[in-house]
């Protein structure tokens, strides 16, 4: 995982920071005159704390996984910069570092140029984060959804899991916003390649759809499909790969409630999937306790099945209005296979326990 | 006499209470720049500009946003009266779009007085204030009671 990632931007992940931050700051006299009014500059950070009740590593490998022994692993640090160009132009970036076993690796999260075609049309190009799910692209952000990490048995990125979702991509995107009243939609064309493990997706292209009133509650529906290259079985190569999810979330008044589902289609049973989970909460004041079930299966027409579902209670504690507190406890039953583990589980029903603070600044 | 007694506390006790309510419900007003070929809008187009759902005025020039600091009774004020939602919810929701790269929130500019100096020397600009810090150097387009 650490060479692939550190591979994904091809440069040491720290002079290249400096370089892009040097670069948009000090580009022009103009801008470098007055780049503190021009240039944006947030960030977020969710330090984690989660362990399992079995020796065994859960959701990644005995490097990056949530293991018996308890770790920070999944500890995450983001800084988000945006540099208007013009009236019309706006860079986009994001940089993610991330503790995975004992050290941070550090890479660009996304980075794209957005040129505003119309006020309702905006043409992004660069590597841009998928879209799919309604968490994906602030799937880093902790303090931005209710749970330590979105639920895992359907945005996993190991490829033992659905394979719905992915990092970024590279490509273009053409993104259409409206709002009509209280009552928002939006149509996300994208297109391009994207990459996990050492499998490749190539000439992808998707839609996502978007519709909300006044984020009170909001539907979200995505299609994508691609062809895989460079996989590692070989009777992989050249099929397509496709992906649909559907999904909503409700924000009204103090009800939180998300649920989602999807489906993987990649011409061979054996890697074939789904998954969905529900969540349903109620804000007391500062108080947000939570209960969510997910459920993924995969290959289950094959000789070699994987069927998992986790039933999590969790409790996020609102700090202030940008900081929480978030404890988590879930039950992790294997029905067939490994699931997301590293290795078959012995138990049949895992423990989990999490505790996580989540910044944004 | 006692009946009078019993009518006179609550009035009595009643207009110290009656002051404090007025000055916890002090009225928001919406400013832009003198210049602007903008001379009302309606709160739901105030909502959509500062949510950045619009990018620009009706006549089509793009605003530039004016924010209070963050914790301040305008700021909070103006997000329960006109934009519908409470600091933690705005907050939720510019991570939600800061994050995906979909914008950015308004420009932090400072208090009452540092927004009205900020909107007076800014073309198609658009702020809030409280009324009380009003004064001709602006233009009111809309009262939030």
């Amino acid at each position: 995982m650490k060479v692939q990632r550190a591979a994904s931007t091809g440069l040491r992940p720290a002079p290249f920071l400096y370089g892009v931050v040097a670069t948009v700051l000090f580009s022009s006299p103009a801008a470098a005159d007055n780049w503190a009014d021009r240039i944006n500059l947030t960030g977020f950070m969710s330090a984690k704390y989660q362990k399992i009740s079995e020796d065994n590593f859960f959701n990644g490998d005995n490097y990056t996984g949530i293991g018996k022994d308890g770790s920070f692993r999944g500890t995450m640090i983001g800084l988000n910069l945006t540099a208007p160009i013009d009236e019309r132009i706006t860079i986009f970036s994001q940089f993610l570092a991330t503790q995975e076993d004992d050290s941070y690796v550090s890479h660009l999260d996304w980075g794209f140029v957005a040129v505003g075609l119309t006020d309702k049309i905006t043409f992004r190009a660069g590597k841009i984060k998928f879209p799919i799910g309604i968490v994906n692209e602030y799937v880093s952000v902790g303090n931005a959804y209710p749970w330590i990490s979105p639920p895992m048995l359907f945005y996993t990125e190991e490829h033992s899991g659905a394979n719905i979702t992915r990092e970024a991509y590279s490509g273009g995107s053409a993104l259409w916003e409206h709002s009509w009243g209280d009552m928002n939609m939006s149509a996300d064309l994208f297109g391009g390649e994207i990459t996990l493990g050492e499998t490749q997706v190539r000439n992808m292209a998707g839609i996502k759809l978007h519709l909300d009133w006044n984020e009170e509650i909001t539907f979200h529906a995505n299609y994508n499909r691609g062809i895989m290259r460079n996989t590692p079985m070989p009777v992989m190569e050249g099929k397509d790969h496709t992906t649909t999810a559907l999904g909503m979330r409700i924000d009204w008044n103090n009800i939180i409630g998300y649920a989602e589902w999807a489906e993987t289609d990649m011409e061979a049973a054996i890697m074939n999937g789904s998954s969905w989970y529900a969540t349903l909460g109620y804000q007391f004041g500062d108080w947000l306790p939570h209960l969510t079930y997910q459920y993924f299966e995969r290959g289950t027409g094959s000789a070699s099945p994987h069927e998992q579902n986790m039933t999590t209670a969790g409790l996020r504690y609102d700090l202030s209005d940008a900081a929480d507190l978030k404890l988590e406890y879930s039950v992790i039953n294997t029905e067939r296979g490994q699931g997301l583990f590293e290795n078959a589980p012995v138990d049949d029903s895992v423990n989990r326990i999490g505790v996580a603070v989540d910044v944004v600044f | 006499m006692p009946s009078r007694i019993w009518k006179t506390i609550p009035a009595i006790l009643g207009i110290p209470l009656l002051l404090l309510a007025q000055a916890a419900v002090a009225e928001i007003v919406v400013i832009t720049n003198k210049a602007t070929n903008v001379d009302s809008l309606s709160a739901s187009q105030i909502k959509a500009l500062f949510l950045q759902k619009e990018k620009s005025f009706p006549d089509g020039s793009s605003v530039a946003l004016a924010d209070q600091n963050s914790g301040s009774a305008a700021r909070i004020e103006f997000g329960d009266k006109v934009l519908g939602k409470s600091q933690k919810k705005l907050k939720r929701y510019w991570s939600k779009r800061v994050f995906a790269g979909k914008g950015v929130p308004p420009k932090v500019v400072g208090d009452d007085a540092a927004v009205k100096e900020w909107v007076a020397k800014t073309p198609n600009s658009l702020g809030y204030i409280n009324a009380e810090a009003l004064d001709d150097s602006v233009k009111v387009v809309f009262r939030a009671k």
